[in-house]
């Protein structure tokens, strides 16, 4: 049986950083899947390397059983891979709207022809996606900031347009790079709460990275543990809660967790 | 051989001139992230107020030295004035300033000096000295490349060693951190745009010992044809610009010779698109040029 | 004042005069375009005609620098070609100047297009410096060949309306005209066709704006390596802003052919592809209307200093083509220090106060 999202013995290095080193991960279908690790551990370069920004120097990542090798970042975004980034990276000078709206731009079929003369094939594009951003505006409560440029929104809701912007995609994979960094305790739980609507109505496949174990093990179903570009530990939360080399790579957290629970 | 030698001086020192502007942008651009467009007319003020100079009878060197210095402070002048308040705004908005600053400075150098072309004479007169066969340089040819490498030595020596450099290249790297470790980054900026209009100075008063006219247009003509030096070499890279400045030089002076008339009507006046020929082609191969720094972006 | 109205329906979001505010607008502006041709001197006539062509070459430049981010100073380089053409095809084969234009633009895009991709893989200022080269060889090329450029530098420009006229019918053109009531001389049928041309560029280009290919476009114009990872494919989305602003551009020089009737290639030089850039940066960045106000601005105000320049101090004492020049950079210079948005800057400013109105802030 293959999994969703087969990553195989990944390899990546930039001069003199081996970010990754042979990491392998499988993913199932509906999963949430938690990627942890300290900074510089490799989980940025990991999603870098599934959606074609970075090629990896070794090994092999397939999307449902569809080598993603020879495939440029548009071409798997094409393919439902959708993403968040952890530097938050949205059209600073462009509406929410549109933001929301370039998510979409791989559903569009009218010809640039006809964008240029408004044809009626173009206007009944724009607003049946209209339509469906809508209801990603509805569903993340974005409604006051339809037509704001999202330059001068709060960080939070910044957060909020990036997901949005990643739903718009219908994605068949979500890559979450940090998405509660920086976020207050009641934005964080938002989020949270996002993640798991979407699992729950959706059933989109989620990667989720964070650095903090807690968040984390709460909600993914699966998890896996980077160090220095290698996978120390995977399983499901209460395993890799426990092993012994996560709790050596994150003594300060591990221990900062025990106490909390 | 005789052409060949002949070509080759001229070529070196047309490459010097190129090389110090080029230089200068390069440094420019490391501190204020600004490609100077106003540069070339930084070479006429140099040559201008050269000419005033010497007519109003200063010695040559001290001539040289206060034209130079002039030139330096103007420089200084627009990164105070023009440059420094656009910190942090879109490329575009840069490049148009600095074109219209050079405008402005064209403007202020013909109210002074008017539009007649001037000439520099040569403090070496017409001497020359034989090489081998046929082929003489004369010592005006031998002197501008020995002054402008000189110059550029005591640039890299005053960047590597000095205060000042060391202030240079940590503003270069990064302007915030700079400031936190107490780098004066304003004077520093300063200083920079200062020493760069000073080789362009230098740079101004060879090219109107070369064209024996030297006017208006001909400030642009050099400073435009030395800006594929600054690409090809690698906008970040100082060294990389100067080997670039001599490269390009080099090849100006030989290309329409042993190119041009195989190229028809094309090959007419080569010269003048040359380098951004050589500049496109490099390009394609080096999109960063010579030794240039690629801007890595992360997501 | 109302503010807007109550969207029902998203159709009536996309529509490009939404509540009767801007249809007012609409009409007044309108009137005032169609009767300005009546109303003025010849020599205003003129400023009217050359606004035109800089509209026209605005919004193609617009669609570059403005929606793609692609900054360009070879924007003359374009419009050099399109002039060229529209001169070379009527002189050879007495091509009518509807046919011209496009086929001007037609030429400049194949150009435009080779440009881009070449400058897939350069960004900033090395692709400011490339589009700079690729205009000295474009205008190398044409004075290296007679043929194109004319002898002496200097091309004559033919205005054939139909084809088969011979070049001495073809002056007709050129004569005052009974349409209908209307009686229009050569300046002002010209003023009507630069304005279908016009209206016609501005609405297509806004039409970009409010579909998919000018968002990709914008999108690639601020996060590029981002809106790759979301499925926008940049290479396309840059050469497609490469091609239609080369188009633009080459109608636009077509334009200005038909109404100058001689062409240099000497005048196609840097200063020109400044200005656009200047207009564009003056109307405000990334709107068509940034582009159309900058045009219109631009125009103007040259004619205004063209009259004030010469009476005053110091700037009187330069060459004439510098006059103008000094004082528009000195404009320049102050805006941008002051009001980097622009006109548009300032708009939404004067706006903003009115919508607050009676309140200050
Ligand atoms: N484009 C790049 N060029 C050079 N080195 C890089 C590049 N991208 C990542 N690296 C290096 O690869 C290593 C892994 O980086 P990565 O961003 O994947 O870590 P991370 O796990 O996401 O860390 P963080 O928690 O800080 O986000 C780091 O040492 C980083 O410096
Ligand atoms: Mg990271």
């Amino acid at each position: 049986m293959t999994a969703f999202l087969e990553v195989d013995a990944i390899g990546l290095s930039f001069a003199g950083v081996r970010a990754l080193d042979g990491v392998s991960l499988a993913v199932e279908r509906g999963a949430l899947f938690a990627v942890i690790g300290p900074n510089g551990a490799g989980k940025t370069s990991l999603f870098n390397c599934i959606s074609g920004v970075y090629r990896p120097q070794a090994g092999r990542l397939a999307l449902d059983g569809r080598d993603l090798g020879p495939l440029r970042p548009h071409e798997i975004a094409g393919l439902g891979v959708a993403r968040m980034f952890q530097n938050t990276a949205l059209f600073e000078n462009m509406t929410v709207l549109d933001n929301l709206l370039v998510g979409r731009n791989h559903l569009y079929r009218s010809a640039f022809w006809s964008n240029l003369l408004w044809l009626p094939s173009t206007r009944r594009e724009e607003v049946a996606h209209r339509r469906r951003v809508e209801e990603i505006v509805d569903f993340l409560h974005l409604e006051r900031y339809r037509a704001t440029p999202v330059q001068i929104l709060p960080y939070g809701v910044r957060k909020r347009v990036e997901l949005g912007r990643a739903l718009c995609m219908e994605p068949r994979l979500l890559l979450l790079d940090e998405p509660t960094a920086g976020l207050n305790q009641e934005e964080t739980e938002d989020m949270a709460r996002y993640l798991l609507d979407i699992k729950a109505e959706l059933g989109t496949t989620q990667i989720l990275i964070e650095h903090e174990l807690r968040f984390v093990l709460d909600l993914a179903d699966r998890g896996a543990v980077l160090d220095f570009g290698r996978k120390i530990a995977e399983g499901t939360p209460d395993e890799v809660r426990v092993d012994p080399r996560v709790v050596e790579a994150y003594i300060g957290t591990a221990r900062a967790d025990e106490a909390a629970s | 051989m005789t052409d060949v030698i002949m070509l080759a001086a001229a070529g070196l020192s047309l490459g010097a001139m190129y090389a110090l502007v080029a230089l200068g942008f390069s440094v420019i651009y490391r501190a204020s992230r600004v490609f100077n467009f106003a540069h070339g007319e930084l070479l006429g003020i140099g040559a201008f107020s050269m000419t005033s100079l010497l007519a109003a009878g200063l010695p040559w060197p001290a001539a040289l030295a206060v034209a130079m210095t002039l030139a330096g402070l103007i420089a200084a002048g627009v990164e105070r004035a023009v440059v420094r308040p656009m910190i942090g705004r879109p490329v575009f908005v840069t490049i148009i300033l600095t074109l219209f600053v050079a405008l402005l400075l064209r403007a202020l150098m013909i109210v002074i000096w008017g539009v007649q072309p001037r000439a520099i004479e040569s403090p070496f007169g017409e001497a020359e000295l034989a090489v081998s066969g046929d082929a003489a340089i004369s010592y005006q040819t031998l002197a501008q490349i020995g002054v402008a490498v000189l110059a550029m030595a005591a640039f890299f020596a005053l960047l590597k060693y000095s205060r000042l450099g060391i202030g240079m290249r940590a503003t270069s790297t990064d302007q915030e951190v700079a400031q936190a470790l107490g780098i004066p980054v304003g004077r520093v900026l300063g200083a920079t745009w200062f020493l760069a209009g000073m080789l362009a100075g230098l740079a101004g008063v060879f090219a109107a010992m070369k064209h024996a006219m030297f006017g208006h247009e001909s400030t642009l003509i050099i400073a435009f044809r030395a800006f594929p030096a600054v690409i090809v070499g690698g906008l970040t890279s100082p060294v990389g610009t100067v080997i670039a400045g001599f490269l390009l030089g080099l090849l100006e002076i030989f290309a329409p010779v042993y190119l041009g008339p195989h190229l028809g009507g094309f090959g007419h006046n080569l010269q003048n698109v040359f380098p951004y020929v050589i500049m496109i082609l490099f390009l394609m191969v080096r999109p960063y040029g010579l030794l240039g720094q690629r801007d890595v972006e992360r997501l | 004042m109302p503010t807007r109205k109550l969207v029902t329906r998203y159709e009536d979001d996309l529509r490009l005069f939404p509540d009767l505010w801007h249809k007012v607008g609409l009409g007044l502006g309108l009137a005032i375009v169609l009767l300005f041709p009546f109303w003025v001197s010849a020599s205003w006539l003129t400023v009217g005609n050359h606004a035109l062509v800089a509209i026209v070459g605005a919004v193609g430049l617009m669609v570059l620098t403005g929606f793609a981010g692609q900054i360009s100073l070879g924007h003359a380089a374009f419009l050099a070609i399109g002039a060229f053409t529209t001169a070379v095809l009527g002189e050879r084969w007495q091509v009518p100047f509807w046919l011209c234009l496009p086929a001007g633009g037609a030429v400049a895009t194949a150009v435009g297009v080779a440009a881009g991709l070449f400058a897939l893989r350069l960004r900033g200022l090395y692709l400011a410096i490339v589009t700079l080269g690729l205009l000295y060889l474009v205008a190398h090329t044409l004075e290296s060949y007679p043929s194109l450029s004319g002898t002496g530098g200097a091309k004559s420009v033919g205005m054939y309306v139909t084809f088969g006229q011979s070049p001495a019918e073809m002056r007709d053109v050129y004569e005052k005209m009974a349409y209908g009531p209307v009686i229009l001389d050569w300046d002002q049928k010209l003023y009507f066709i630069f304005l279908v041309v016009a209206v016609l560029v501005a609405w297509a280009a806004r039409n970009l704006t409010r579909s998919n290919a000018g968002r990709t476009m914008m999108a690639v114009r601020d996060q590029d390596l981002a809106a790759a990872a979301l499925g926008v494919n940049p290479v396309r989305a840059k050469l497609l802003a490469f091609a239609t602003s080369s188009f633009i551009a080459g109608v636009a020089g077509g334009m200005f052919a038909l109404q100058q009737r001689t062409v240099t290639v000497e005048y196609f030089n840097l200063q020109i592809s400044v200005e656009y850039v200047a207009m564009i940066v003056l109307g405000g960045i990334g709107t068509v209307w940034g582009a159309v106000a900058g045009a219109v601005a631009f125009v103007i105000l040259g004619k205004l200093m063209q009259t004030l320049a010469p009476s005053l101090p110091y700037i009187g004492q330069l060459p004439t083509g510098l006059q103008t020049a000094v004082l528009f950079s000195i404009l320049v210079i102050v805006v941008l220090v002051i009001e980097p948005l622009g006109l548009f800057g300032l708009w939404l400013r004067v706006k903003r106060y009115f919508l607050a109105w009676p309140f200050r802030y």
